[in-house]
């Protein structure tokens, strides 16, 4: 079942006179892992930023189970039915990392009472390699890594019919990059959900299903190829 | 729920911020507490003053009036003392106070300041020669009216009593030891001129007196002895009037009436009206007395009110620029949250509980501290105005000697403003508090919502990445 189609999303910032997005389709499914590579600048963190419903295309159309984003209510989108991970994790940093999760519970409506929310938090974040002692600190005191498993965490609490993830592996040792993928792999393959990585990594690509590249604003299928590959 | 609660954990996470917004928001509730307390408690006290000096109701001649109208002082109308007595008989009324004063002379009581030992002479209108008056004989129809007895400034001393029956006086220690009188002796008092009645007087009461010797140094320096506080003789109105006056002419006859409610005046001087009170005539309450009374509450009350006002001003906008700040300072937070999915509602509302949570602790702070410096505050502030008020009174009060005798109170020395004031916060007032303090709270949450309205999440990221 489609869960994200693209519909020829152009897009450019405000004042630019390139797209950034040129005329973009494609499909995504339930149940499949999805990589899209690019080149730092290709579009990749615009295109994340347009299918999690923080922005709107500039022409063309963006359908969540055959409904626009322009016409549906793209906050609660974001709070029920997309989890991101961003490049930046943009966690509250004076918030605890199990408080990071909850809320993110709390926001979407989990009918779950306060300690059932924790103990449902806790246990996703020990699932993303965060203990419970590192869960009860501030995220401002954790590290890169730690603060990227707990974005992880964040953006599947909820249990989302898409996870949007932009570089999720990229402040991860190899270990933990495998475990995190495996997670990724469970939600699609297990959960049924639609799993669309934005990645450099090449382990995140070998394990999506599906790959499609970014290059000039234009999405191909298929692994990324170097810039004299497209012809340019 | 979830964001009340993340506003309660907002509020202990931004401490350092919120700290600085809970001083400014109890520094402003307390000023305004003390403000409103002392403002409504004023209001409150001119009010009940107004209910009972605006009872007392004059008729006088209306000076102004006649001058306005070019009328000379022998066309002016006149009224008898039964025209006044009549017009004490009215429902509006709950009680008529007359008083008349009499300058007499005496040849065995000799008065206070009088070197010449009566033997002072003066020249009449009618150009015969007489004693000059030592004495003044005050006879007051309700003993409880006469201010000095019932301000405590002259007091009966044991073993005497006020005048009750017709024959019977009081007069001042200095003049009864000066003349070695007491308590049960007579005394004989004549008036001016060979026609004028003559008392013969037992003397029921002697009193102590601390008014001052004269209403003005000028009467001393005059030789107007009989104008002398301590040279009076005080009997009943009836006693006085035993005599069969029947026109005030030689007598200083005055007439107060005490309306049963003050808002009734209209009404009783259309009734004195038609009981034949002429136009050159006015019924009034005694404006001026209230003034001079409330005048320092007044002062105190307009202080309090512009207090308040530049302390709800500068404090609002101190507020609103800190919530400004703070809320800029928080956008990665606010964007972070709507990334999330959080709605821009929900973020007002996380804002909104924030300072009303805020509000709350420093109003029941700002309450317990603002009765606190009420009353000090308050104290200070009315003797500021009580010293204005006699400062802005002091050389223009007395009587003066009217051309026929007759004195009549031209300032205000009969008047004691308030000088205490015992501040209440009561439950009215703290209502009013609390109303402001939301309102600020309101006023710095509205600041925050009004400036997350302009965030888009992305932007706010984008910013910060």
């Amino acid at each position: 079942m489609t869960c994200l189609e693209l519909k020829s999303v152009s897009y450019r910032y405000g004042g630019a006179r390139d797209l950034v997005l040129d005329g973009i389709s494609a499909s995504f499914e339930m149940g499949k892992v999805y990589a899209i590579t690019g080149e730092s600048g290709s579009g990749k963190s615009t295109l994340l930023s347009l299918m999690s419903g923080l922005d709107i295309c500039g022409s063309g159309d963006i359908l969540y189970m055959g409904k626009s984003l322009r016409d549906i209510d793209r906050d609660a989108y974001r709070a029920k039915s997309a989890g991101v991970v961003f490049q930046s994790f943009n966690l509250l940093l004076n918030s605890t990392a199990l408080y990071n999760v909850t809320l993110s519970m709390g926001i979407s409506g989990i009918p779950l009472d306060s300690n059932g929310k924790k103990m449902a938090a806790q246990a996703l974040l020990e699932k993303v390699g965060v203990n419970s002692a590192t869960a009860s600190r501030k995220v401002l005191k954790l590290s890169g890594g730690e603060q990227q498993r707990v974005g992880i965490a964040r953006a599947l609490s909820h249990n989302p019919d898409v996870v949007i993830a932009d570089e999720p592996t990229g402040n991860l040792d190899a270990e933990t990059e495998s475990a995190i993928l495996k997670i990724f792999a469970d939600v699609a393959h297990g959960d049924g959900k639609c799993v669309i990585l934005v990645t450099h990594s090449e382990s995140v690509t070998a394990m999506a299903d599906e790959v499609f590249s970014l290059c000039d604003g234009k999405l191909a299928y298929g692994e990324a190829k170097r810039e004299d590959e497209f012809g340019l | 729920m979830y964001a009340i609660f993340n506003a309660m954990k907002n509020l202990v996470r931004n401490l350092g911020r919120n700290i600085l917004l809970a001083s400014v928001t109890l520094a402003v509730i307390i000023c305004v507490s003390a403000a409103l307390a002392i403002g409504n408690t004023s209001e409150k006290m001119i009010e009940d003053t107004r209910l009972q000096i605006g009872s007392k109701v004059s008729i006088s001649l209306d000076l102004m009036a006649t001058h306005e109208q070019g009328q000379g002082p022998d066309n002016l109308a006149s009224i008898g003392i039964e025209d006044y007595l009549s017009y004490g008989e009215s429902d509006y009324l709950d009680k008529s106070v007359f008083s008349v004063q009499i300058p007499m002379y005496s040849s065995t009581v000799f008065a206070v300041d009088d070197e010449t030992k009566g033997q002072k002479e003066w020249q009449n209108q009618d150009g015969s020669v007489a004693k000059a008056p030592t004495l003044m004989l005050v006879g007051n129809s309700d003993a409880e009216t006469l201010s000095e007895f019932a301000s405590g400034e002259r007091e009966i001393l044991p073993g005497g009593k006020m005048p009750e029956e017709l024959n019977e006086c009081a007069i001042s220690s200095d003049l009864a030891e000066l003349n070695n009188i007491s308590v049960g002796d007579p005394i004989s008092i004549q008036g001016q001129s060979q026609s004028a009645p003559n008392y013969e007087l037992i003397v029921s009461g002697i009193y102590s007196d601390k008014t001052a010797a004269y209403a003005s140094p000028m009467y001393q320096f005059q030789g107007l002895v009989h104008l002398g506080q301590r040279n009076q003789v005080i009997a009943t109105y009836d006693a006085v009037m035993s005599k069969g006056y029947e026109t005030d002419e030689g007598i200083d006859f005055q007439s107060q009436y005490y309306l049963k409610d003050p808002r009734e005046l209209d009404k009783f001087e259309a009734e004195v009206r038609s009981k034949g009170l002429p136009r050159d005539y006015s019924v009034s309450i005694n404006q001026e007395e209230l003034d001079k009374v409330t005048g320092p509450l007044a002062g105190m009350r307009g202080a309090s009110s512009t207090f308040m006002a530049v302390i709800l001003s500068l404090g609002g906008l101190a507020l609103a620029l800190i919530s400004y700040l703070a809320v800029k300072e928080r956008k990665y937070e606010i964007g972070a949250l709507r990334a999330m999915g959080m709605e821009k509602a929900m973020i007002s509302l996380c804002l909104l509980s924030e300072s009303v949570a805020i509000t709350i602790v420093c109003l029941a702070l700002g309450l317990f501290a603002g009765r606190a410096v009420s009353q000090p505050i308050a104290d200070s502030l009315l003797a500021g105005q009580v010293s204005a008020s006699q400062a802005q009174s002091a050389g223009g009060g007395g009587k003066i000697l009217m051309a026929n005798g007759k004195t009549q109170t031209s300032g205000v020395n009969s008047y004691t403003p308030i000088s205490e004031i015992e501040v209440a916060l009561n439950a009215g007032t703290m209502v009013q508090i609390a109303v402001l303090a939301l309102a600020l709270a309101l006023l710095s949450g509205m600041v925050g919502i009004v400036s997350i309205a302009k965030y888009e999440p992305l932007k706010i990221l984008r910013e910060r990445g």
